[in-house]
């Protein structure tokens, strides 16, 4: 399959490439794994491409005065994942990054591209030719859903899993746009529509990530199920960050966040109302993860039924539970504030 | 590719070429390619490098695996203009002095080759894993190379030279 034609850029600086991206029917290009399998199956035809690998510094993970850590969204998911900093103090952003299409697409994709990922549809990622035999769904501009029959708007999963994590951690995102730069939480990021996923507008780049400090006393963990073990989406990802009381083992705080279950990352937020301020014990993760299960509204999509899915929220919820209470337990004594 | 450099044919479309430098086994080379050219389309293509192969297209069979400074990449999914500067390393790069590489001895003596389709992005993606990981275990190995895909399915004998030629295997039957 060969490649339409586009203008291309190479902008030295943020400035020039928010220019360029002003333009119409022009599009960022990092690390390219999911941007050119859309061009290439005429997907999405956009008239120019700006390649923001040419800015220099935009691939760098640096610690904040704060504590915390402000990644570049030009960092490959690789970087991201074998990077000490990120390894030591935020491992299950670290896990999720190297989970992304494994083993090979961490060393081309990258954190940003992973942020901004599209909505994934079966209708809707198909090449124009296999697309000719329906019409057009919401996406494609059209009026119908062809997941959900008489849905009144778009069902495209998200399935980025580095972004779980990243909103259990309280990550924040830099826009950069020709009037200058906005920050929001990046959960506030994502619009919860399948046909525009985030808030990005034109002449807009996704300039900065930043992950507050860890609070004291957390612990963190990101499972993936997938169909494949390698080169695959999730069926469902479960980020789960617990931060317990160091004088009684209590919950003090839980953050549960699911990917591949809507149209946008999805809090969890009765689970994370069970858990918070409870004693851990194996009532109360299966009561959290029950109820994890149930606030989700999961469709068949993408070859798995709602019903399995649901299954795989309620498992990994307890896993991830399990796991965090674990690690929170090997770690109280060892050190101060441990994470 | 139509109409030659300064534009002899079709004077009035603009040239929209890049200059790309790149160092492709070991040499360096600079073409001016079109900015819609993949590093698999432009080595096969306009350096006429056929054996890292064209076959999902889409990055998710591992044919096409080529390593870019030395990590392994779906060249399907990279833009040639995107290689500026770097090291690109092909199946036909490997052999020096018509010696073969360990990795390539190890795939005859084994009979990892079946059909040969995907074995130059077994071999590079096996180079790569071994040049960061001398002695893997069965299942980094495995792990390795879950990145590509073999039709033949005859994964075992590639695992068996890959950690053969890592030193960490049984030796081939005589």
């Amino acid at each position: 399959m060969r490649l339409p034609r586009f203008e291309y850029s190479e902008p030295g600086t943020l400035e020039e490439a928010c220019s360029l991206l002003a333009q119409a029917d022009t599009k960022v290009l990092a690390g390219g794994t999911e941007l050119l399998v859309k061009l290439k199956q005429k997907t999405i035809t956009p008239r120019a491409l700006v390649n923001i690998k040419s800015i220099p510094h935009l691939d760098r993970i640096e610690e904040t005065e704060d504590g915390g850590l402000s990644i570049g969204p030009a960092t490959t998911l690789h970087a991201a994942a074998t990077s000490p900093l990120v390894r030591d103090r935020f491992g299950l952003v670290a896990e999720a990054a190297a989970a992304v299409g494994k083993p090979r697409i961490p060393y081309m994709a990258t954190l940003g591209g992973n942020l901004c990922l599209d909505g994934r549809c079966f209708y809707y990622n198909q090449s124009l030719l296999w697309k000719q035999s329906l019409p057009p769904c919401y996406k494609d501009g059209g009026h119908l859903c062809h997941v959900v029959q008489g849905s009144d708007h778009c069902n495209a999963l998200f399935v980025a899993d580095t972004v779980p994590p990243l909103i259990a951690l309280g990550a924040e995102v830099t826009l950069t746009g020709v009037d200058g730069e906005t920050r929001m939480p990046l959960e506030d990021f994502y619009t919860g529509r399948g046909e525009e996923v985030n808030v990005l507008q034109p002449g807009q780049v996704l300039s900065r990530i930043r992950i507050p400090a860890p609070p004291p006393y957390s612990t963190g963990v990101y499972l993936k199920h997938s169909l494949r073990e390698a080169i695959d989406f999730a069926v469902v990802g479960v980020a789960l960050l617990l931060t317990v009381s160091p004088e009684d083992g209590t919950c003090r705080d839980a953050r549960v966040v699911l990917g591949s279950v809507a149209t946008r990352p999805l809090r969890a937020v009765a689970a994370e109302a069970a858990l918070r301020g409870k004693a851990l014990d194996e009532g109360l993760v299966r009561t959290a993860a029950t109820l994890a299960a149930k606030e989700t509204h999961p469709v068949s999509h993408l070859g798995v039924s709602a019903t399995y899915k649901r299954r795989v929220i309620e498992t990994l919820t307890k896993r991830a539970v399990r796991q965090a209470w674990r690690q929170a337990v090997a770690g109280s004594g060892s050190r101060e504030g441990w994470r | 590719m139509g109409g030659g450099v300064g534009g002899g044919v079709g004077q009035d479309v603009a040239d929209t070429r890049k200059r790309l430098t790149v160092t492709v086994n070991g040499r360096q080379c600079s073409l001016m390619v079109e900015p819609n050219r993949t590093l698999l389309e432009f080595l096969r293509e306009d350096l006429g490098l056929t054996g890292a192969r064209e076959a999902c297209d889409t990055g998710g069979c591992g044919a096409c695996t080529v390593l870019v400074d030395g990590r392994p990449v779906y060249s399907c999914l990279v833009l040639a203009v995107d290689c500026q500067g770097k090291d690109v390393l092909t199946i036909e790069g490997l052999a020096v002095d018509g010696r073969l590489h360990p990795l390539q001895q190890a795939f005859i003596d084994h009979g990892a080759v079946q059909c040969g389709f995907c074995t130059p992005g077994m071999i590079l993606t096996a180079k790569a894993l071994l040049d960061e990981n001398p002695a893997p275990t069965d299942e980094e190995v495995r792990e390795a190379i879950a990145g590509n895909i073999c039709r033949c399915t005859g994964y075992v004998k590639i695992i068996e030279a890959i950690r053969a030629a890592g030193g960490t295997g049984k030796p081939a039957c005589t």
